[in-house]
Parts: structure tokens; C-alpha cells; sequence
């Protein structure tokens, strides 16, 4: 027997997600995140088994009917590098309430389990730890910061609504590609036009711009952008093609453009809803 | 006056999204999507105004109020480059309901409105008049497919949780970094050192399986299975190219060892057979 000691013991107390091994008709391994709660905790803070609950006709559970040895592992939300490893028995109990759930639901949600059915059905899965790793422990070097929500929607490809005022105060919208400008701002865009096009002319005289861009896959996903414009005169050509290879299948833009004549417009922005 | 021409006509309602522009009040644009339908539509089929409806206090109806000309865009969700440019003029009309907006939701849903909550159903019904248009309809030949959802999971800041078997059937578990390998959509590489039991494992049953969940979004998370191939290396190239991506310095700092050498390793490669989604 071995158990997680007490100083570690948050990592399987708060909300941090566990990733759950169990092993498969074929002897390959199936991982997926699950909600855990520490069960058995001796005096010293130790905890000796957790527990957690699933359904009737997941494939964890019909694999840990065959085969009840399992692995876990864990790392903590704030600190990715604070990191356990679990390697346990897991026992079956079929479950007649929502009591459990609720009692782990409270250690994530920090309310009782809000999407319940109508019948608790399902199992309650204990796992005696046999043996814990703590790989990585100690102090580690300052993390980079995680992308924002819908920061993807600034690359390819996605389409930008771009909106631009004139100078009589008549507002415009048209649809372009767009990508990160290397060396930009967090959340800046590029895109490529003529320095012909009404918004370059519109940008010339007054460059507030703003940008609505939504996924393609799923247009309830969307984030919009304002700030101001950079209008640099580029190689037409070059952009365009660089832009073809990332929405198309084609190496070269196949329509004519000449290497004048082009802008490269950069929306420097000073704000982002995700 | 103008009208958009029937053979844009579906283009100014579901399941297509109009971007509409106002003007705030210092002149700069404001631009969101919104969800839309025709108003007056000709015996032709061409449309002279559409409609949208939006909250009492969104920013929206207050520039609207203030500066009646706004302009909208819309492309195709099937073809993106069919795309439609409206220039006009919006007037507001109150609406102390929600027929308005569960007529519109069941065009693009098919439900009425699930978003009403505790909100106060007064808002404003908007009509555009359409004063110019600009058409655009171009069909390309090959176009680069969006990534499925969850593939930027297989790439760093994230972290994989790896899933092996010993030779007596034991599973383990283990977090590493990852990101995606070249030549394959879900295939993921890590580099490890060749004595951790993972390597061991994968020697006799290269069975593997990862799950990887959002660092911002635990709930949102896409699990692999498939098999391992592993290359001895020199050294660890990869860690040092991960290391950016992860922590803000420029390499692996080689003192960070857990006691192991770093002078040999082994890139593992999961050729990923199967993945699966979840959350959003």
C-alpha cells in the first residue's frame, strides 16, 4: 500500500482534473480526464484511496470490471509542473444516490451536481493507491502565459469582417483574409489590399477600425477587435500568395497582381472580446 | 435605394451571420455579428430592407440612435467567398417582446430563443433600408479545410497525459510536453529519457493512449489511441525547441535533470489511429 502525502494531498483535493488509465479488451490503454475526491485520509493527512463515479456503459468502467488495475495522473491547474502519479485497484459499487457526485461536484463546481437525470444509476469506483510517483517536484521556471479564448480566430482560416468609417461619417464593412503579422501585438492582424479599395482610402483619412471575425466551423464562437491601422505598401504579389497558401490549395494566388499597388493594412489592436 | 438582387437574397438570413457596423461616438466603428432576416422583400425576389433586433443598452442601438447610417457585411457560410455589402440607413422601432427574436432564433436554431434568462424582453427591432450593395461571388477550386476542432490541443502550452501497459498488463500514467508531428493530422511527438517506464512499456506493447485537456478550459479536452513509434536521439533537441513554448526561457536548463542524463533520449511518436473530442 502507498498513499499521497498530506503536502500533496490538495492535488487530488481541489479542482484539478485527473486523467484516468484503464485497459482495454485488447491490452491497450483508454485515458480520459475525470472529476476525483480524496475517500479514505489517515491522521497524518495522507490520503490512502480516492473515489469517483461514471456510468453504466462507459468503456472505463466495462474495462475495470475485467481489469481493475488502473493509473492516474495529475497536474495541478495553477502549477502544471506540480505533478502525481497513481497506480491503484479500483473496486465497483453500484450507486443508488447522488450523494457522492454531489460531494464531488462541491470539490469542482463548488455546487451540488447540476445536471442530473432521472435515476442515479451508475457506479461508484474506488481506488486503493498502490504506489505514487512525484516527478518534477519543486520550484520550476515561470510558465508561458496560455493562449486566450478565440486568439485562433486571428490566424487562417477564418474570414475578418473589417469596418471602417469615411470621412463624411459613413461607416463600411467587406470581408478579407487575414493572419498575425510577425513582430505584431498579441491580438494584431494583417490583411491584404489595394491601395485603391475604399477601406484603404476610408483608413487613409481616419484609421479606427474594428474587426468582427467568426469561426467557421462554429459561428457562435467569434471574437471582435478594434484599434487602429498601419497601412504599409507592400509586395502585392508576395502577400497574396503567401495568403493563398494559407486558405487554399493552390502555391500562387491565381488571379493577376502586380507587386505595386498593394497595402499591407495592420490592425493594431488596443482591444479584444473573446 | 437600392436592393440586393435575388440571386443574393438567401445571403440576408440563417444560417448566415450579418456583421454590422455602427459608429461610436468619438467616429471609430464598432463591428459584431448578429442573426438577421428580410424585411421587405419585391415580387422579384430582391430584398429593400432586413431586420434585426438587439438589446435596450447594447452599444448597437445606442450609436444607431445617434448615427443612422450603418453597413453590414455577410459571407456564405458554404462558400465564404460569396459575400454581400450592404450600405444603409437603420431606424428603430421598441419591441416589449420576444416574438421577434424567437422568430428569428427558430430560423437559425430551430427552437425559440434560449438566451432570454432573467433579461427584461424590451429592446429594439431594427430596419435597415438598403441604399448600396456590393456582390462578390467567386467559387474556388481547393480550399484548405478549417482544423478540426480540439487540434490546437496537440500543440503546446498543453500537456499530454500518456497512457501505456506493462508487459503484465499493468497501466501507467504519466504528463509530458507534446506537440504536434509532422506528416500526420493527430499525431503527437514528446521526448523522454530511454529508462522512464513509458519507454519500457511501449519496447514491448506500443499500444498507447493520451488525453490532453485545455490549460484555460479543463472541461474542453481530446483523447488519442494508437501505437508508438520510437527513435533513439542524441541529445534533446526537442525539449530545448518545446522549452519556449512552455516556459519563458530560451532552452532546456540542463541542471533540471531529476538526476537523469540528458545526453540521449527518445522521441516517441503516437501515430494516432483514432481521436475524439470534447467540449467547447
Amino acid at each position: 500500500m502507498a498513499s499521497v502525502p498530506a503536502e500533496h494531498a490538495d492535488l487530488v483535493g481541489t479542482p484539478n482534473f485527473a486523467h484516468l488509465v484503464t485497459v482495454n479488451r485488447d491490452g491497450s490503454p483508454q485515458s480520459s480526464p475525470i472529476w476525483i475526491r480524496p475517500e479514505r485520509v489517515n491522521a497524518d493527512g495522507d490520503v490512502e484511496s480516492i473515489f469517483f463515479v461514471t456510468g453504466l456503459g462507459y468503456r472505463k468502467t466495462l474495462n475495470m470490471q475485467r481489469e481493475p488495475r488502473v493509473a492516474l495522473s495529475i497536474h495541478g491547474a495553477d502549477q502544471p509542473y506540480r505533478m502525481l502519479e497513481i497506480v491503484g485497484t479500483a473496486s465497483l459499487a453500484p450507486r443508488t444516490s447522488w450523494d457522492e457526485l454531489d460531494a464531488i461536484s462541491n470539490q469542482y463546481l463548488g455546487t451540488d451536481y447540476p445536471y442530473k437525470g432521472d435515476d442515479p444509476a451508475g457506479w461508484l469506483v474506488s481506488v486503493e493507491i498502490e504506489r505514487v510517483t512525484l516527478p518534477n517536484d519543486g520550484e520550476q521556471p515561470p510558465s508561458v502565459d496560455p493562449p486566450a479564448a478565440g486568439s485562433d480566430l486571428l490566424s487562417p482560416p477564418h474570414f475578418a469582417h473589417v469596418a471602417t468609417v469615411s470621412s463624411t461619417g459613413q461607416p463600411r464593412s467587406s470581408v478579407v483574409w487575414h493572419r498575425r503579422p510577425e513582430g505584431g501585438g498579441k491580438h494584431d492582424i494583417e490583411f491584404w489590399t489595394s491601395d485603391q479599395t475604399l477601406k484603404t482610402r476610408h483608413l487613409r483619412n481616419n484609421p479606427a477600425v474594428a474587426v468582427s471575425i467568426h469561426d467557421q466551423v462554429d459561428p457562435y464562437r467569434y471574437t471582435e477587435l478594434r484599434g487602429r491601422a498601419r497601412i504599409t505598401e507592400v509586395d502585392g504579389r508576395r502577400m497574396a500568395d503567401e495568403l493563398t497558401r494559407l486558405y487554399w490549395k493552390l502555391e500562387a494566388f491565381p488571379m493577376d497582381v502586380g507587386s505595386t499597388g498593394s497595402v499591407a493594412i495592420q490592425v493594431e489592436t488596443t482591444h479584444r472580446v473573446g | 435605394m437600392a436592393s440586393v438582387p435575388a440571386d443574393f437574397a438567401d445571403l440576408c438570413g440563417a444560417p448566415h451571420f450579418a456583421h454590422v457596423v455602427t459608429v461610436n461616438r468619438d467616429g471609430s466603428p464598432q463591428s459584431s455579428p448578429v442573426w438577421f432576416r428580410p424585411e421587405t422583400v419585391n415580387v422579384d425576389g430582391s430584398i429593400e430592407s432586413v431586420y434585426f433586433s438587439t438589446g435596450k443598452r447594447f452599444r448597437k442601438s445606442l450609436n444607431i440612435q445617434r448615427e443612422p447610417r450603418v453597413a453590414i457585411s455577410v459571407h456564405d457560410e458554404s462558400n465564404p467567398y460569396r459575400t454581400l455589402e450592404i450600405v444603409g440607413t437603420a431606424s428603430l422601432s421598441a419591441r416589449s417582446d420576444w416574438d421577434d427574436v424567437d422568430v428569428i432564433s427558430q430560423t437559425y436554431i430551430g427552437t425559440d430563443y434560449p438566451g432570454k434568462g432573467d433579461a427584461n424582453a424590451d429592446g429594439w427591432g431594427v430596419t435597415v433600408d438598403i441604399e448600396r450593395i456590393v456582390t462578390l461571388d467567386f467559387t474556388p477550386d481547393e480550399v484548405l479545410e478549417p482544423p478540426p476542432a480540439g487540434t490546437d490541443l496537440l500543440n503546446p502550452p498543453h500537456f499530454a497525459h500518456i497512457a501505456t501497459v506493462s508487459s503484465s498488463g499493468q497501466p501507467r500514467s504519466s504528463v509530458v510536453w507534446h506537440r504536434r508531428a509532422a506528416g500526420g493530422e493527430n499525431d503527437i511527438e514528446f521526448w523522454t529519457v530511454p529508462t522512464t517506464l513509458k519507454v519500457l512499456h511501449l519496447r514491448r506493447n506500443p499500444a498507447i493512449a493520451a488525453s490532453i485537456h485545455d490549460v484555460s478550459n479543463p472541461y474542453r479536452y481530446t483523447e488519442l489511441r494508437g501505437s508508438a513509434s520510437l527513435t533513439a536521439v542524441e541529445g534533446h533537441q526537442l525539449l530545448d525547441e518545446l522549452t519556449p513554448l512552455y516556459w519563458k526561457l530560451d532552452k532546456y536548463p540542463d541542471e533540471r535533470n531529476d538526476g537523469n542524463d540528458l545526453s540521449a533520449g527518445v522521441v516517441v511518436r503516437v501515430n494516432t489511429r483514432h481521436r475524439v473530442n470534447y467540449g467547447e
